[in-house]
């Protein structure tokens, strides 16, 4: 495999893992702010 | 294996900052800049003269549906989704020179609503994720996507084709919902 195919795997699996954590956490905290509010 | 070394340095650089609380100091250390940005005719136009900042911004949205608007249909033709007749190739060199129109009026039009709100956004903890999320797509654009698209894509797996794509449409993604979050803090 290219240097540059390899790196776009990589960068791309960075990536998706990266900012899929980020809003499956900021999905979350509304999820537990909505079950505060309203139980 | 450049590229994959620079793919592989940034993301541990990245992880080690937050590791070791150095984007706290380099947070710290910037609130002079903020502080001084709104101190600008720029900053003191944005300020006080709504109107200058309301065009500006009809500007940065403009730029954004650009930008946002030729990563959908590069990323979606990458995709299958639309415009599969059309030769990849050419789609996606005609797409690149709206991407950087887009995103060269982003980042002037950006600069200046920046100037504007300096202090607000240096407290907002998604200004700066979306300063991240801004870098990572314009590297991962400018370095890893365009090349690789310029070689043979039809001979390329399929699997790197999506997930390229996918990771594309959710950096961008990123950009534009974190920008519209910071417009509602």
């Amino acid at each position: 495999m290219t240097d540059l195919k390899l790196s776009a795997w990589l960068s791309s699996a960075i990536i998706i893992v990266g900012f899929g954590v980020y809003w499956f956490l900021q999905i979350q905290s509304v999820r537990e702010l909505l079950a505060m509010a309203y139980g | 294996m450049p590229r994959t070394i620079m793919v592989l340095l940034l993301s541990g650089a990245a992880g080690f900052a937050v590791y070791a609380d150095l984007h706290l100091q380099a947070w710290q250390a910037l609130l002079p800049l903020f502080e001084w940005m709104e101190t600008t005719p720029v900053g003191a136009i944005g300020k006080t003269w709504g109107a200058a900042f309301a065009i500006i911004e009809a500007f940065h949205l403009l730029g954004l549906a650009l930008l946002g608007g030729a990563v959908l249909v590069a990323d979606g033709r990458l995709l299958g989704l639309c415009f599969v007749e059309i030769p990849q190739r050419w789609l996606e060199d005609q797409l690149h020179r709206v991407f950087m129109a887009g995103l060269w009026v982003l980042l002037i039009t950006g600069v200046f609503m920046a100037c504007a709100v300096a202090v607000k956004i240096y407290y907002l903890p998604v200004y700066w994720f979306k300063m991240l999320a801004l870098a990572v797509g314009i590297v991962f654009a400018l370095a890893i996507r365009r090349p690789l698209l310029q070689e043979n894509v039809e001979r390329m797996s399929p699997w790197l084709r999506r997930v390229v794509a996918l990771a594309s449409l959710m950096v961008w993604f990123t950009v534009a919902a974190t920008g519209r979050w910071i417009g509602f803090s």
